[in-house]
């Protein structure tokens, strides 16, 4: 598991991208009136008023009318880059801008976190263990 | 009028009354006969005034749907997840569709290909660029454990070296014939479909090969002169025919109203793992699911709380329910029902700033196993109970104190203390119900055969 420690420090920030992704997988004008569902993933707030983002390692569908200029104009549309290694070492990749890649990706799905790994923003990243060694998560105890 | 009764069990539909050639039924819960619960959550129906009990999200197309107990019962409620999908429909009408090669050059929307008797346009067309290995990869968003159709047409021209065919790969790794699913799929020199089924491994991207059938059980291996062969293919498919559900409300079943519910798609705990209804209840993930409901708790209440469920790691802390603030030890209200496991080696019971808890030994449960949990909290004795077995009491009054903050299931109200393991059933009496502890914990134990 891996949670992504976002360059604005804002727990609306935070709520805007979970929902931005939401609505690649759920647009607004394919959801029902009684979806309870609104958010794509929860968030984590430091004490010392950081916020990251949790992106769990799993694939998720990109509707045909997602919306991806939401999801990508919040994140500055970074550049993605593909890169595949076939067994004799050959290796093959593309970069290319986040929306152009997501509009590909129509109809199909995305892995939300390997979309992150694939752009500059994977030094934000940080695993569990990371997380826990720098005092994010606290417990209320009795 | 002939009247006839049959004994009863809670919880189950019996027939009562016999009007001439009229069979009528009536339904009678475990919250029809003991009435008064605060909150109640189950995936069996517990009162006669209650139609859906979940509400649950595929994971597919994220979808949602109420479900009463019956159809999770009877399987409209895994029929309904597991709807086939598909989530991936070639169109190669403008580009390669996302697709991208290793030794491979790909040329879209090449029309009229023909193979002397039959004609497709909007095809993909696959050029080999040297003699070992070549190959297509794109993540159509399969997930492991699930299970997918892959279907579609292909073509490779009898004027070719050495590949006959193609081979779609179970994910990116592996050299052995068996990480191929759909093992050669070799035409006839001709336009030829295929379809083939198969449960994914692993997640992602999957791998489509220009097969070599020659090269037998290592399709990935080199054949000198190859270069240069030529596969079209065309209406590739995936479909998905299994699914994941996840439960987006749990409706409370008391008739207050204290539906608990996750608006956090990644928060909210499964219910269909790979197609099939979760063994023991509802699953949380011990990271970050649960569920948060209303503040049902009144300042100095006392409580009955019956909850079924079991702890799949005894050593990470988790909460099964609580209607709870703190503060410190002292500042605190309402109840937590959770494993403390590291930190105090016990499940526990708090309950107010009096700092009064019950604690039972670990060894009162089995990692995995579903038991049933009872705090029995009444004027002068506080009970805690595991698998009908009283294992701790106080001989005082625990109350509510201040009352509590925000009733959560799986975790505190703020996702802290993740539970990893499954809740089946929680119901909460806010007042002394020991005169009937012993009829509610039967009818619990008859309906789930916990504990002999």
């Amino acid at each position: 598991m891996s949670y992504l420690i976002l360059s604005q420090p804002s727990e609306a920030y935070a709520e805007a991208i979970s929902s931005s992704l939401w609505a690649l997988s759920r647009p607004e004008h394919v959801r029902d009136a009684k979806d309870v569902s609104q958010l794509y993933t929860s968030w984590l707030v430091h004490t010392d008023g950081r916020v990251a983002l949790y992106l769990p390692d799993e694939t998720k569908h990109v509707h045909s009318d997602g919306d991806v200029d939401s999801f990508c104009g919040l994140i500055g549309n970074p550049d993605v880059t593909i890169t595949i290694t076939d067994e004799e070492g050959v290796e093959s990749s593309q970069t290319l801008p986040m929306d152009d890649h997501l509009n590909t990706m129509r109809g199909g799905s995305i892995n939300p976190l390997a979309l992150i790994q694939s752009t500059a923003f994977t030094v934000n990243l940080k695993t569990r263990t990371e997380m826990e060694a720098d005092g994010w998560f606290s417990s209320e105890d009795i | 009028m002939n009247r006839y009764r049959f004994r009863r069990s809670f919880g189950q539909v019996q027939p009562v009354a016999f009007r001439g050639a009229r069979l009528s039924t009536i339904f009678r819960g475990l919250l029809d006969k003991y009435t008064g619960a605060a909150a109640a959550y189950s995936l069996r129906k517990l009162s006669s005034s209650i139609s859906n009990v979940v509400r649950v999200r595929r994971s597919f197309d994220d979808a949602e749907q109420d479900f009463t107990a019956a159809q999770v019962d009877n399987g409209t409620l895994e029929a309904w997840v597991n709807t086939d999908f598909t989530i991936y429909q070639s169109d190669f009408s403008s580009g390669i569709n996302g697709w991208i090669g290793a030794l491979v050059s790909l040329d879209a929307n090449q029309d009229g290909v023909s193979d002397g008797t039959t004609s497709k346009d909007n095809v993909l067309k696959l050029t080999k660029n040297g003699d070992a290995q070549a190959y297509i990869q794109r993540d159509q968003g399969v997930i492991a454990g699930l299970t997918y159709t892959v279907s579609g047409s292909f073509y490779a021209p009898s004027s070719n070296t050495a590949v006959d065919g193609i081979l779609i790969k179970d994910g990116v790794a592996g050299s052995s014939l068996s990480d191929y699913p759909s093992g050669y799929l070799i035409p006839t020199g001709a336009w030829t479909n295929f379809s083939f089924t198969y449960t994914a491994t692993v997640s992602g991207s999957q791998r489509i090969n220009m097969g070599i059938s020659s090269l037998g059980s290592t399709p990935t291996g080199s054949a000198t002169g190859s270069a240069g062969d030529v596969v079209y293919i065309s209406d590739l498919q995936f479909v998905q025919t299994t699914s994941n559900g996840f439960v987006a409300t749990w409706y409370d079943q008391s008739g207050n109203g204290n539906d608990a519910t996750q608006s956090v798609a990644g928060s909210q705990p499964k219910i269909v793992d790979g197609g099939s209804l979760v063994a023991g209840g509802i699953d949380f993930d011990g990271v970050d699911d649960y569920f948060v409901s209303s503040h049902i708790l009144s300042s100095d209440d006392v409580l009955s709380l019956y909850a079924v469920g079991a702890f799949d790691d005894l050593t990470q802390r988790g909460r099964i329910v609580g209607d709870f603030f703190y503060v410190n030890d002292l500042d605190n209200g309402g109840f937590t029902f959770e494993n403390k496991a590291l930190n105090r080696l016990d499940p526990i019971a708090g309950y107010g700033d009096d700092d009064l808890f019950l604690q039972g030994s670990v060894s009162f449960v089995t990692e995995g196993s579903e038991s049933l949990f009872e705090l029995q909290l009444a004027s002068g004795s506080s009970r805690f109970y595991v698998n009908g077995s009283n294992v701790n009491t106080i001989s005082a009054t625990m109350n509510s104190e201040d009352g509590g903050n925000v009733l959560s299931i799986g975790a505190s109200a703020t996702g802290a203390i993740p539970l990893i393991g499954q809740i089946t059933e929680i119901i909460i009496y806010n007042a002394d119900k020991t005169s009937d502890m012993a009829n509610i914990r039967g009818n619990i134990n008859a309906h789930y055969s916990i504990y002999p």
